[in-house]
């Protein structure tokens, strides 16, 4: 019985708050596996073979509207975790081989549609773990709001998918495995990030956890651990670890990067260089010093200097006032 | 509710989408997960005031009646570039927007509370064409159930030298059910 996994309805409803919000925006849908209680489709196949399911689409608002299907692939996004292409992205693995029997459903409010659809998988494709998903679509997702002040106004359209995963597993060894590509820093408006070059060459999903230490030799030293979520199989980000406490100034570093997941391990030491451009990026042309950028404060330094003025005024009205007695 | 699940095989079996005329979610639809948002302060600015970074925030409500073992729950976001359009379009940074915190509460109970694992801040992806999306927040395995309001915070970095113009960018929100 605790085994049972209650299905997770996936759905978005953009909405709006503002009163020169755009019009009526339409209802959320959901999506779930059509007959099962899982959360998300796992297939298994052969290359060169179809496999057949179909989801469930569901009007989970109180009026009618029109929904959009489509399937894409999945990926991993620059701060880990799989994330899934919009209509416009381009598809080249699970996402290119989904072929949904409808493409464009229009529902009432609590109606729910079932789309049968195909995973046509091409023969060569590598083995393991492919990871795409479903998305939803509502028709009239552009919610529109901004102001104007004087010449200039900002305007922000907020659309809303819900997205519904399609994991493809295939024959072939599964490689956990992420792997150290490089490191390097970059900046931006105050902040120093690192950025990790993080790749899964392996065939399967996985997590994992690392930590970078920099140091330049005798003097500063920070490490900074990070977690992994989902990394997609044959992807790679660029990891941005942000530098804490006072930047690190233009010079030559040694990098310990450490990354673990699926049982392994990788540590790479490596050069680092942060240039005078970098900390530009982040703190402006004007740069000169390592300011303090983040949780430092100055305070106990004005007070400590306050503290030692009055202890010198002190003093020096001690001396003043021994003086006469002195004569 | 038979002849319901009549047709739902029956389109199956024929390759043809089967409508459910249901007043209610599907027997096997026992939890829905949804998120609601909003955004209230759109931003202005005065370009002569030197750098800016407007903020504005998403309200957004998420919500999960998943019971017992539950996956948890990934929002992710991408966006096109603040651009002027037209012909000779002025834009902003692919870098300038960024979500600089995520705050939640619950909205109705029962919950059980997210575990975020997303560090902050993140730079919300921006170009011609939405690129690859991040995740900014997500709830872990068997947590995030209830309903929450979701709250990012967003700051956009707007430089003095900016041509003055109407600026549009399309914020692309999901909620993903995945591994």
């Amino acid at each position: 019985m605790h085994r049972r996994l209650t299905a997770v309805l996936v759905c978005l409803i953009a909405a709006l708050a503002l009163p020169s919000a755009a019009s009526a925006f339409g209802p959320p849908f959901a999506l779930q596996i059509t007959g099962s209680r899982a959360p998300y489709f796992v297939l298994s196949g052969q290359p060169g073979t179809t496999l057949s399911s179909s989801v469930t689409v569901i009007n989970v608002g109180s009026v009618s509207g029109g929904v959009t299907l489509y399937g894409t692939d999945g990926t991993t996004g620059q701060t880990s975790g799989a994330v899934y292409g919009t209509e416009q992205t381009r598809r080249t693995d699970v996402g290119a081989w989904i072929a949904l029997s409808q493409h464009h459903l229009m529902l009432g409010p609590g109606q729910y549609a079932t789309v049968p659809f195909q995973v046509v998988i091409p023969a060569g494709v590598r083995g393991g773990q492919h990871l795409g998903g479903i998305v939803a679509q509502p028709d009239q997702p552009i919610q529109q709001f901004g102001g104007t002040r004087g010449k200039t106004s900002f305007h922000v359209q907020v659309r809303a998918l819900s997205v519904i995963a399609v994991q493809v597993n295939l024959p072939g060894a599964l490689t956990q495995r992420l792997v150290i590509t490089g490191v390097s820093s970059t900046g931006t408006r105050g902040r120093q990030l690192l950025l990790v070059g993080i790749a899964n060459p392996g065939t399967a999903l996985t997590k994992g956890s690392g930590a970078i230490t920099v140091s330049d030799g005798p003097g500063r030293r920070i490490r900074v651990p990070f977690t992994l979520d989902t990394f997609v199989p044959q992807t790679h980000i660029e990891y941005p670890v942000q530098v804490t406490g006072r930047a690190l100034p233009a010079g030559d570093y040694r990098a310990i990067v450490t990354v673990a997941s699926g049982g392994g391990r990788q540590t790479r030491v490596m050069p680092l260089t942060i240039t005078q451009k970098s900390l530009e990026q982040a703190f402006g042309s004007r740069y000169t010093a390592p300011p303090p950028i983040t949780g430092r404060s100055i305070l106990p330094f004005i007070i400590g200097g306050l503290v030692l003025v009055v202890a010198g005024f002190s003093i020096g009205a001690r001396a003043r006032a021994r003086r006469p007695a002195e004569r | 509710m038979r002849r319901v699940r009549r047709r739902a095989a029956h389109g199956l079996a024929t390759g043809i989408a089967c409508l459910g005329a249901a007043t209610a979610l599907p027997s096997s639809a026992a939890a829905a997960l949804t998120l609601t948002t909003s955004a209230a302060p759109l931003f202005s600015d005065n370009l002569n005031a030197g750098d800016q970074t407007q903020a504005f925030i998403a309200a957004l409500n998420a919500k999960d009646t998943s019971s017992g073992s539950s996956p948890g729950w990934h929002l992710t976001i991408t966006s096109t570039t603040f651009t002027t359009g037209g012909a000779s379009p002025h834009t902003l940074s692919n870098t300038a927007t960024k979500i600089t915190s995520v705050a939640y509460a619950c909205a109705s109970g029962p919950c059980v509370n997210p575990v975020n694992s997303v560090a902050l801040p993140v730079t919300v992806p921006a170009g011609s064409v939405a690129p690859a999306a991040v995740s900014f927040f997500d709830a872990a395995a068997n947590t995030g159930q209830g309903s929450f309001t979701v709250t990012p915070t967003f700051n956009v970095f707007v430089p003095q030298n900016s041509f003055a113009g109407t600026y549009t960018s399309k914020l692309t929100f999901a909620i993903v059910s995945g591994p």
